[in-house]
């Protein structure tokens, strides 16, 4: 891919090169200058065998994700680009006349004559970046093969100047062996390998091409090679003469091909370039110097110049320019090039016009200047190739960003286990640690002897990671590929990986592993000495020695400290020392570098206010207000988040002085949680949400248990954290885990993104793991009492709850992994079971129209109704009803909104019988207009100038960050959420002849209508602007309950055959695409399920680790009675406890957030409603749960067999 | 126990243990040792570090197996026995006393008590009404609900002394019970232990290398090189 998030690949790589190569040479010079640091972390690594591959395992998932996303938009870009280069091979462009590229449907440019051709290569005479120009005659018309009855509706037909196919040719058969077209005679066609498929025609058959007139026998001579001038689809070529008379345009073309310099991808290279050159020989000068007379008004400069300082930098220069172009008395021949190329670019003309159109109240003048831009070109510059391909970027990096945005859970968790493992470690080598800081190590040097060895796990891991990460995209790339493959569109996907996505997703899995390793480190280096050494519990210094002054001073110093010392060694002799120092300095000195340097210091001095909580707090409401200032909901409801942790944090610090006894602090939690509970049990009542008051209820309830079980206890560990985190997990589960509007009314309207689904799901799972590993003797009180009756396993349940539950960090950040991607998975199969249910209400979508047909543009149906029965048969009684319609782009602007500019969308103007009979139905009607489907359709039908626009013209509140490229016009002032709507006055603008019509859009169609993209009004509005009559191109046919669409559709395209009919079974298409969305759904769980692999391996490590910690208690266990299948039913017991409670989390959560997803999205999707995919769920489950305990089995066989003497003499 | 309550309650004959330590290099940690126990008997082991103590204590209670002779425990071979059958004999039979406490950090003190007997399938409100009985026979009844980690080294010690206990086995063995002491606490332990086996008549093997300890023992078994020297 070119760009990824709209930023070009070679910049990101650079940007993330860079970082690696800071990080790299920087902990480098470290290492170098204090080597015995360097070789205590290098050498841990060698000790634990398994445990290194189990953390190379864990880091390197990450990158596995980043690497695979990648090579999935790579290969996609690729295989696109392939298929645009195969299908117009030398093609780069294509001229046509000014009016024809704009009304697309009709398959047909206008004629000009040959002899323009000349002229142009005259113009180009001398021009190098151009190495070919072709004539050619491109149609489309139906053709059927009479032998077998097989048509395509829409065949392709070029006629090519055969004198020099130069670049473009030649034209070769199947056998690789060139044609010769000018030999074809009278009516031989070749035809190329597609439509000889499609027809199932051969050489020497017969086939009968469909014009207005009458229908014409062509010969097939000849099949040739798809691609090309062949081109990718059903083409029929024949030479240029032939198709002059076939068409009856003698001496005359309708396009010309054009090749740049250079080969079929490079010559896109120079589109640009050529694009401007072409136009600006293309343009009428004469006609530009008239407009340059109309808009030389000072009134129109000065709101050109205006205008463009809104506009982006290459438009603004662009119109400034054109400004003082328009200005100037006379204009030298390079000045008037230069304001020829202005006026004949789409987007700057658009502008110069809407000037004009602010200084002018007559519609005339506006008119008038409106055609003198339209007979500007002489000839239209489509560049195919470069859009094609721009596209083929665009939607290889849309695709890509789904599977990135998805993968960040995946990330998260295995961000999480990165931390999880340095804790590990660090708790593993704590008694080391401490005796290397009763020797002399500095505290800092504990730090660098973690990232040491960090680091080289760091860079083995991200190798392996990018690595894999190739074959993962390769292999979700080729089950992409089968899903939608489709025999007919010839389209293969081609594996692809650029080298540039393996540097950036190395790099970026480098630099997020080393920035978690860094804080794991600096948390480690906290020991207290004594406690380190006799490996007693965590007494964790949080205050530094060092004052706050001094640590902002030396990270503002610190590039400078770096070069003094570089002198100092330089001074002493010591040359090394001195290059490592001064290398220190200068990567220092970078100012991302040192900004990181003294943000670090920054949150170095806060640690302390940030755990008392009112710095937490205060940083919580900051971004309250930023998120109710902006609108924005992520940054609102984070910092909610964060505001109720600094609140907890804050009960924590009250709690922990000797006024606050048990009895006062369960008060005063209690006391916190009260107004909360009330709060949204009124809004639960007042609201009428069931699942808020539920909510509010389940908490109370919680929070009454848990003060009585605590009541009677007396010797309560750590109570005002339990106390406190129980606050805030309790407080959180009440924010995020009720609907989306409860607090509708008490915030403005604040808009949301795709980010909202990364943020909620971070801040849902937060909030019971919170209270789960602060409360975890209920659990086990609950599980002792239901499982206590087994007595044998009734030990081993006992250590296997105790152990867990007394290590909080441990516990809480495995369940958090686990729950994390479990809640993904749940949510995303929650959400396509709802939506696959939407889509199979086939009425709501089809409007209850069965068949689709659209017919020639060049042939169409003349009155379909009276053909129907001798189409059809008897068969004829059971079409209920036939209403058609015809498309057309147009171009929209809203009456009275901000945005003045056209903008393109696609008309449909409808017959009668189609308004008469269509059950499309409405988001939002406007009032007046009554409530239902049919009194909308019946006013379009009987009152002039209604209209109805499709959903995807209307803004939404939250979301819509998926949409790739669509339609670009947008209503203002309301939004697809709303209940009700204003009639929206529209203009609708024919882009040939400039005739404006006002319409009144009355109501909004349903999200789920298959009329997108498209504002729809009786077929008499597209008449009346429309320069020449306007065929029905497409049919809808609507059946009787009992009929066979399947057989009447085969009757219609028969029939129909020289109209072109192709019609397609409505229902039969939506499964097809109901099926598509499932599995695509399916391939993204497949993607985020990797992260369960973070959740396994985080289960692993802590067995692993666990067997080696308790190996002595292992002995003791042994020695009074326990057999070794109850050690290994424990460890088993304890990581299933985990896993178990991380999936119940998980799929709760889920659950809760799907179902309060899909009520928010129902009352927009028509259809939509909540249900449990239990069998989804229980595969989840059960694949989640086998592989843990599978992870944990070795590490529980190798502790059952440690014999007890031998455990018990371990130390 | 299968025999008559005169019979010795350990007969150990000609038992012999060697250790592979890894790269070929093999320590005989125990060579031929024949040794009997009497019922309600304290016995003393010591001897220079190295000796084989523990390892002789490890193989008598079955915790580790020995290469050669025969153990009798209460007249019952230990080496016909398979694993489980021999772990389920030791946590019937046999209580255990070690230097380092050896108590699970997760459990309260009650909670490490009853786990024996949780093992040994009483159901939980009889198991927890013995662990209590049991803590409060060594004096740490108000510090039931109280984690190791909270208890001072002697609380600790009396906490394994209770595990041990709590099944009301026949004979308890002890590695270095007072290694961890002070002079004082060690002194109250070994007052423990004498008491108890006074009053429940409960043989313990205890492995020690303090004379004053093995002063109060009713027999002192000296070991050298991994053979009993005297006894």
């Amino acid at each position: 891919m070119e760009e990824i998030f709209g930023l070009d690949t070679d910049v990101i790589m650079l940007g993330t090169l860079v970082g690696f190569l800071v990080i790299f040479f920087g902990v480098g010079a470290l290492a170098v200058l204090n080597r015995i640091v360097l070789k205590i972390g290098l050498r841990n690594i060698p000790r634990r065998p398994a445990q290194t591959a189990l953390i190379v395992v864990g880091l390197m998932l990450s990158t596995l994700i980043i690497s695979s996303a990648l090579g999935t938009g790579d290969t996609l870009n690729h295989s696109i680009r392939s298929s645009v280069t195969d299908g117009l091979g030398e093609i780069d462009e294509i001229l046509t006349a000014n009016l024809g590229d704009s009304l697309g449907l009709t398959g047909s440019s206008p004629y000009f004559p040959v002899d323009t051709l000349d002229t142009l290569r005259e113009q180009l005479s001398g021009y190098e970046k151009i190495d070919g120009l072709l004539a050619a005659v491109s149609e489309t018309a139906p053709i059927s093969n009479p032998a077998n009855g097989e048509s395509v509706a829409h065949m392709n037909i070029l006629g090519i100047e055969t004198a020099d196919l130069g670049v473009f040719g030649p034209v070769s058969d199947t056998n690789g062996a060139d044609v010769n077209i000018s030999a074809l005679t009278g009516s031989e066609v070749f035809i190329n390998e597609k439509a000889a498929e499609s027809l199932e025609a051969s050489t020497g058959d017969r086939i009968t091409m469909f014009l207005e007139d009458a229908p014409v026998d062509l010969n097939v001579a000849g099949i040739v090679s798809d691609g090309g001038l062949a081109g990718e689809d059903e083409t029929t070529l024949l030479s240029l003469v032939q198709a002059q008379d076939l068409f009856n345009q003698p001496g005359s073309i309708n396009t010309i091909l054009v090749s740049n310099l250079g080969d079929e991808l490079s010559g896109a290279g120079l589109s640009e370039e050529v694009t401007k050159h072409l136009r600006s020989l293309l343009t009428d000068r004469d006609t530009a110097l008239r407009i340059k007379d109309t808009l030389n008004v000072p009134a129109v400069l000065t709101d050109i110049r205006e205008r463009a300082e809104d506009r982006p930098e290459a438009m603004k220069e662009d119109l400034l320019d054109a400004a003082d172009l328009l200005e100037s008395a006379s204009l030298s021949p390079e000045q008037e090039s230069r304001l020829v190329s202005h006026l004949a670019d789409d987007g700057t003309a658009a502008q110069l016009l809407l000037s004009l159109e602010a200084n002018t109240d007559d519609p005339q003048q506006m008119f008038a200047a409106f055609m003198l831009f339209n007979e500007l070109k002489i000839l239209s510059v489509q560049d195919i190739k470069a859009d094609l391909l721009d596209l083929a970027n665009n939607a290889a990096s849309g695709i890509m960003s789904i599977f990135i945005i998805f993968g960040l859970f995946s990330m998260m968790a295995g961000v999480m286990l990165i931390f999880l493992i340095f804790v590990m470690l660090a708790a593993e080598r704590k008694p080391e640690m401490g005796i290397a800081r009763a020797v002399g190590m500095r505290r800092r040097h504990l730090v660098q002897s973690f990232v040491y060895e960090g680091m080289a796990y760091d860079l083995m891991a991200a190798l392996v990671g990018a690595l894999l990460g190739i074959g993962v995209g390769m292999a979700m790339v080729g089950i992409m590929a089968n899903i939608f493959s489709d025999d007919d569109d010839g389209f293969r996907l081609l594996m692809n990986y650029r080298w540039q996505s393996f540097v950036i997703s190395y790099c970026i899995g480098v630099i997020l592993t080393f920035i978690t390793i860094f804080f794991s480190a600096y948390r480690a280096s906290r020991l207290n000495i004594i406690s380190a050494i006799r490996d007693l519990p965590d007494t964790l210094q949080s205050r530094t020695q060092e004052s706050r002054l001094r640590i902002i001073g030396r990270a503002l110093a610190s590039p400078f400290l770096s070069l003094l010392a570089a002198f100092r060694y330089l001074r002493r002799g010591r040359i090394g020392s001195f290059f490592i120092n001064l290398l220190l300095a200068l990567l220092k000195i970078l100012p991302p570098v040192w900004a990181a340097l003294v943000l670090w210091s920054l949150v170095r001095i806060s640690t302390g206010a940030l755990s008392r909580g009112w710095l937490t707090f205060i940083l919580g409401a900051g971004l309250i207000a930023l998120g109710l200032v902006s609108k924005q909901l992520a940054p609102f409801t984070i910092g909610i988040t964060i505001s109720l942790i600094g609140i907890g944090l804050m009960l924590r610090w009250l709690f922990d002085r000797p006024y606050w006894d048990a009895r006062r602090q369960n008060l005063a939690t209690a006391g916190a949680l009260l107004p909360l509970l009330a709060f949204y049990l009124v809004v639960g009542i007042v609201k009428g949400q069931a699942l808020t008051v539920t909510l509010a209820v389940v908490v109370a309830a919680f929070e009454l248990v848990r003060q009585a079980a605590l009541r009677g206890e007396t010797a309560v560990t750590d109570l005002e954290s339990r106390n406190a985190f129980t606050f805030t997990g309790l407080a959180l589960l009440l924010f995020w885990g009720t609907p989306f509007d409860s607090l509708e009314g008490l915030t403005p309207e604040m808009s949301s993104n795709i980010e909202m689904f990364f943020v909620s799901g971070l801040c849902l799972v937060m909030a019971p793991v919170f209270v789960i590993v602060y409360n975890a003797d209920l659990i086990t009180d609950i599980l002792t009492a239901i499982f206590g009756r087994f007595s044998r396993i009734r030990p081993a349940l006992k250590t296997a709850i105790a152990y867990p539950l007394n290590s909080r960090l441990r516990t809480g950040l495995t369940l958090a992994m686990l729950a994390l991607v479990i809640f993904t998975l749940i949510v995303m199969s929650s959400l396509t079971t709802a939506f696959s249910a939407a889509l199979e209400d086939v009425d709501a979508v089809t409007g209850g129209w069965d068949i689709v047909g659209s017919v020639s543009y060049n042939n169409p149906v003349e009155d379909i109704e009276s053909e129907l029965p001798g189409a059809l048969g008897a068969e004829v009684e059971k079409v209920v009803a036939v209403g058609g319609y015809t498309s057309m782009p147009v171009d929209l602007r809203q009456v009275g909104a901000e945005n003045q500019e056209w903008r393109s969308y696609t008309a449909r103007g409808a017959q009668d019988s189609y308004l008469r009979s269509t059950g499309h139905d409405f988001k939002i009607i406007a009032d007046g207009y009554g409530d239902t489907k049919e009194e909308v359709w019946n006013a379009v039908r009987t009152t002039p100038n209604l209209a109805v626009i499709d959903a995807l013209a209307i803004p939404a509140r939250e979301g819509g960050g998926f949409i790739i490229g669509g339609p670009e016009f947008r209503v203002e002032g309301m939004f697809i959420e709303d209940e009700s709507m204003e009639p929206l006055e529209i203009e609708v603008r024919e882009p040939r002849s400039g005739t404006v019509a006002r319409v009144t859009v009355i109501a909004v169609m349903d999200l789920l209508s298959d009329q997108f993209g498209v504002i729809m009004f009786p077929k008499s509005v597209l008449d009346d602007i429309s320069p020449d009559e306007l065929p029905v191109t497409t049919y809808r046919f609507k059946l009787a309950e009992d009929a066979d669409a399947t057989v009447i559709a085969d009757k219609l395209e028969s029939a129909f055959v020289e109209n072109g009919l192709e019609p397609t079974v409505l229902a039969e298409d939506l499964e097809e695409q109901r099926e598509a969305n499932i599995a695509i759904n399916r391939l993204l769980q497949g993607f985020m399920a990797s992260g369960l692999l973070v959740g396994i391996a985080a289960l692993g490590v802590i067995s692993l680790r666990s067997v080696v910690e308790r190996r002595q208690q292992i002995g003791v266990l042994r020695a009074i009675g326990y057999r070794r299948g109850m050690v290994l039913a424990s460890f088993l017991m304890e990581s299933s406890f985990i896993a178990l409670l991380g999936i119940l989390i998980g799929v709760g959560l889920g659950a809760l957030l799907s179902y309060n997803l899909v009520n928010d999205i129902s009352d927009d999707v028509p259809g939509l409603s909540f249900s449990i995919p239990w069998i989804q769920i229980a595969i989840i489950v059960a694949i989640a749960y086998a592989f843990s305990l599978l992870t944990t089995f070795l590490p529980a066989r190798q502790a059952s067999r440690i014999y007890p003497a031998e455990a018990l003499r371990y130390h | 126990m299968t025999d008559s309550v005169s019979a010795p309650i350990v007969v150990a004959s000609g038992i012999h243990k060697t250790y592979n330590s890894g790269k070929g290099v093999v320590v005989h940690a125990i060579r031929g040792i024949d040794l009997t126990v009497e019922r309600a008997e304290v016995v003393g082991v010591m001897g220079p570090s190295g000796c084989g103590k523990t390892t002789l204590l490890n193989c008598l209670s079955g915790l580790d197996d020995i290469d050669e002779g025969d153990i009798k425990i209460g007249g019952v071979s230990l080496r016909g026995m398979d694993d489980d059958t021999r772990t389920d004999y030791r946590a019937r039979e046999m209580g255990f006393v070690f230097q380092l406490y050896n108590l699970l950090p997760v459990l309260s003190a009650v909670e490490n008590v009853e786990l024996p007997m949780l093992v040994g399938g009483v159901n939980s409100r009889d198991a927890r009404r013995r662990a209590m009985d049991s803590l409060e026979m060594v004096g740490l009844g108000d510090w039931a609900a109280h984690r190791p980690a909270e208890l001072s080294g002697g609380q600790r010690q009396r906490v394994t002394i209770a595990r041990a206990l709590v099944n009301d086995p026949e004979i308890i063995w002890a590695d270095e019970p007072t290694g961890d002491l002070d002079s004082e606490t060690a002194q109250e332990i070994m007052e423990l232990i004498l008491d108890l086996n006074e009053r429940n008549r409960q043989t313990f093997i205890i492995v020690t290398h303090a004379q004053e300890i093995g002063d109060q023992c009713h027999r002192i078994v000296r070991m050298r090189d991994g053979r009993i020297e005297e006894q």
